[in-house]
């Protein structure tokens, strides 16, 4: 709770002084230090300001003041211990208290994309975000806790941001978690190997007055490239305490912690408010603007944010600067002033504001690197070019990307046939245990057809999905992603996207949900909206397992030819559906920004080995989730209804067996009308016999409702129903077709594969289920159909309206409609 | 008998687990009803919220 919660005559120990640098030195000035007690002696008229006892003299503080002081207080206990606590509040105790509380510090971690933040968090508090050797990869903030030498840390790991103008999203989103949560201390994550670029962002929190510590990380490669720096004359300097890092091996990350204490109990030496000279002009100018910001009645801003970091940010012209001026009482006054100030030196030094106050800053942060840093022979800038000038290279750079890609599905294949064949087995071992040693009935088909069959048909590809992941994430922790983007770029340019938007495009490779997530990046609403819409087209690793068992089946010879055409189809759809999009519905003018080529890696093992658990273990928990209760729902709509017909079969396997008239009443055995007789009934076959229970169960007639609709594609309504099924999730339609495939009459092996299972398939007049056609047909309709719930949800939320989401569902399906039949037909035509 | 029960059982957690997360995909998280907290929220711009 704060000081300004406590009424007259009620009292508490200082847990924590908020606000920044200025506030701050006055406020424990007066006294108001942490473990000090402090009494309320009365508020004036109108509750503001309010008069406090400490230290045996009376200070008065405004209400907005006393709000920035955290305290712990026997009048007013908190949260569980109101409710819990019965005794009598001790001095003591209290104190104890105020001291535990006084060790939470709260950290939130800034710095530039792709400078290590992530890396640094998960270590810290032993979490398993993702990271990668691309910008963006963070594009909401998490949280993460940990403890270390008594003090307890709640850490808050931001987005990857260049600088805190209200420009994008994100840097707005960091100024104002910053302004907003007030962290205790900042860490301000650096890229040892890019500092000149990566200490602009250092500038501005200088100008913001607020306890940083920088983390210097990747310093290996600092001295790799022969460079040396003086961190401790660089910390003194911006006055800021530096310490080196190595984030991905985890060296540093303890000491830099021990800093963040030293510089939250104010026992750094180093720690300073430091003026970046900005020029004897912008000085003059930021000086009046100040003095305008700075009156009494704008204490309740200034308290929270430097007036000189306002004054600079309405020079630079900064829509959030503007706008939080404009609720001041003073605020024409001052945008007036700054106005002036603004052309007065836009005329004077021919230049504008803003690229005034940028070079003033990297000015600054040249003239600090020239004094702490010697460069060396720039030895893995050079190995980087030297690499780059192949693989990205004006001709060479679209196949080598090309070729990497193939190898991958490739890879994926015949590596993961292996480990698939062994889970293969051991299925179809479970199977046949199953079979001999359990008792006919619903429990057991249930076992068999409806789990084994649907999440056994599944995690058979956990392999493939382990194997393109691990691919996947060497591609981003080499740098070679970043490459990937930028060799795409210019075709990005060309439908109308910046290359920016290659980056949600690729995550989804992995899932769509993320990537709709991460165009939060993308600064243009039209380009991000765009990027959205055309993210379901990217195969996503859900829909891998529908592709390996489909390319199984049916193109063994050539599985990795026809996975990259699979793959191939979903992006050249995308660039399609982005040229007419673009042209139809947005049609602003794209946003210039920089392409990122972070230096090559070698990646850990750790690193590459982690972020492909993460995705196994997904998948994992999709088993036991959505995949399992799907497939027990598809047995369910399968198995029932019970009538009289599917009691026929129960007698060709029980002939003892009562049976269900058509009133569904019991029967004993041997009373059973003429016509259902055993002698009648051993008149069909038995394949037959299954083929109709199958059909008169609610999946089959859900099935034969929609088979006209799916038929012209080449599907029979097996197929309907296991696309209908992947509504939910990609992975289900594989589950699905286990069920309904696994329990059909032409299974007649319970050791066949699934594969072989559909490659047996047959309609009634003895023609094949799945030919090349109709699978190729199935295949490009996986792909581009409805993509999943998750992801309508995703686009939902991110574009703020249900007419994305349900323009999405109809559009993709539409084209997934007519790309199938146009396949279907010319697939006929050809095999 | 008991076959049939615990058929049932599976049938019953199947359905539950299918309405409560397709309940919980339509509701706001915490997180979603703070975001329209402009001081918190990354993409106020799209939403229009702010």
């Amino acid at each position: 709770m704060t000081l300004a919660e406590l009424q007259n005559n009620e009292s508490g120990i200082i847990t924590k002084v908020k606000g920044r640098g200025a506030f701050r030195k006055r406020i424990t000035e007066m006294g108001f230090v942490k473990g000090k007690t402090v009494k309320v002696i009365k508020n004036a008229p109108f509750k503001d300001p309010v008069e406090y006892s400490i230290m045996d003299y009376e200070i008065s503080l405004r209400r907005s003041e006393a709000a920035l002081i955290e305290i712990v207080s026997p009048d007013k206990p908190a949260g569980k211990e109101k409710e819990k606590f019965r005794g009598v509040v001790s001095q003591e105790w209290l104190k104890t208290k105020a001291e535990k509380k006084g060790k939470l510090i709260n950290v939130a971690m800034v710095g530039n994309p792709n400078a290590g933040k992530t890396t640094i968090f998960n270590y810290a508090t032993r979490s398993r975000e993702r990271v990668g050797n691309y910008s963006g990869v963070t594009v909401d903030a998490k949280y993460g806790k940990f403890s270390l030498k008594g003090y307890k840390f709640n850490v808050t790991d931001l987005p990857g941001t260049y600088s805190l103008t209200a420009w994008s999203p994100e840097e707005l989103y960091v100024r104002n978690h910053i302004t907003a949560n007030m962290p205790d201390v900042v860490i301000n994550v650096v890229d040892a190997s890019n500092l000149e670029r990566n200490l602009f962002l250092t500038t501005q929190l200088i100008d913001m007055d607020i306890k940083v510590v920088m983390a210097l990380n990747m310093y290996d490669e600092l001295l790799e490239a022969g460079n040396t720096l003086d961190y401790e004359s660089l910390g003194k300097m911006t006055g800021i305490p530096v310490v080196p890092t190595i984030g991905s091996k985890n060296i540093g990350i303890i000491d830099l912690f021990q800093k963040v204490i030293d510089v939250y109990e104010d026992d750094d030496r180093d720690v300073r408010h430091v003026h970046i000279n900005y020029g004897h002009e912008i000085e003059g100018s930021i000086k009046k603007i100040q003095e305008k910001i700075k009156v009494k009645e704008n204490l309740n801003l200034t308290d929270v944010i430097s007036s000189r970091f306002l004054a600079i940010k309405l020079l630079e012209k900064d829509k959030d600067a503007i706008n939080r001026i404009s609720a001041l009482r003073n605020a024409d006054e001052i945008s007036k002033k700054a106005t002036d100030e603004t052309k007065r030196l836009e005329a004077a030094l021919m230049e504008d504001s803003e690229t005034l106050v940028t070079d003033a800053k990297y000015g600054f942060v040249s003239g600090a690197l020239r004094e702490t840093m010697t460069r060396g022979a720039h030895e893995r800038h050079k190995r980087s070019e030297t690499i780059d000038s192949l693989l990205t290279h004006q001709f060479m750079g679209f196949p080598i990307f090309l070729l990497f890609i193939f190898l991958m599905f490739q890879g994926t294949f015949t590596l993961g046939a292996y480990p698939m064949e062994w889970i293969e087995r051991l299925i179809a071992a479970t199977s046949g245990f199953m079979e001999s040693r359990i008792a006919e009935g619903s429990l057991k088909d249930l076992l068999i057809n409806g789990i084994l069959g649907g999440v056994g048909g599944v995690i058979v590809f956990l392999p493939n999905i382990l194997i393109l992941f691990f691919f996947i994430s060497l591609m981003e922790d080499t740098g070679y992603m970043a490459r990937a983007a930028f060799i795409m770029d210019k075709l990005m340019h060309k439908i109308g996207l910046h290359g920016k938007s290659f980056i949600p495009l690729i995550m989804g490779f992995g899932c769509n949900v993320p990537a709709i997530m991460a165009t939060r990046t993308i600064e243009n609403r039209d380009n991000r909206l765009l990027t959205m819409l055309i993210n379901p087209f990217m195969s996503c690793s859900a829909r891998l397992p529908v592709y390996v068992l489909i390319i199984g089946a049916f193109f063994p010879d050539h599985p990795g030819t026809v996975l990259f055409g699979m793959y191939s189809l979903g992006i050249i759809m995308a660039i399609v559906a982005a040229l007419i999009f673009k042209k139809a519905l947005f049609r602003s003018e794209d946003v210039p920004f920089v392409m990122e080529l972070p230096p090559y890696r070698v990646p850990t093992i750790k690193t590459t080995t982690r972020h492909m658990w993460h995705k196994g273990s997904q998948y994992l928990q999709k088993m036991g989730g959505i995949i399992l209760v799907a497939s027990i729902l598809v047995w369910a709509l399968g198995y029932y209804p019970r009538t009289p017909e599917n009691y026929e079969y129960s007698e060709i396997i029980h002939p003892g067996a009562n049976h269900l008239n058509e009133q569904n009443e019991i029967v004993p055995a041997g009373l059973l009308a003429d016509n259902n007789t055993p002698a009648g009934i051993e008149k069909e076959s038995e394949i037959e016999q299954e083929a109709r229970r199958q059909q008169n169960s609610y999946i089959g007639r859900i099935g034969k409702f929609i088979e006209p609709v799916i038929a012209p594609l080449g599907f029979d309504w097996k197929m309907g129903v296991a696309l209908l099924s992947g509504v939910a999730a990609k992975e289900i339609v594989v589950s699905t077709m286990g069920v309904l495939y696994q329990a059909s009459p032409e299974a007649s092996l319970p050791t066949e594969t699934l594969g072989e299972k559909l490659r047996h398939q047959t309609y009634p007049d003895g023609s094949r289920v799945f030919t090349t056609a109709s699978a190729l047909s199935f295949l490009v309709f996986i792909l581009l159909y409805f993509p999943c719930v998750a992801v309508i949800a995703a686009i939902k939320n991110e574009s703020g309206h249900w007419k994305w989401a349900a323009f999405t569902v109809f559009y993709t399906t539409g084209i997934a409609y007519i790309m199938s039949f146009l396949v279907y037909r010319a697939g006929i035509l050809i095999f | 008998m008991l076959q049939d029960i615990i058929t049932y059982l599976f049938l019953l957690y199947a359905v539950t687990y299918t309405g409560y997360y397709t309940v919980k995909m339509f509701i706001p998280r915490k997180e979603a009803v703070k975001s329209t907290n402009c001081s918190s929220c990354a993409g106020c711009k799209l939403k229009g919220e702010c």
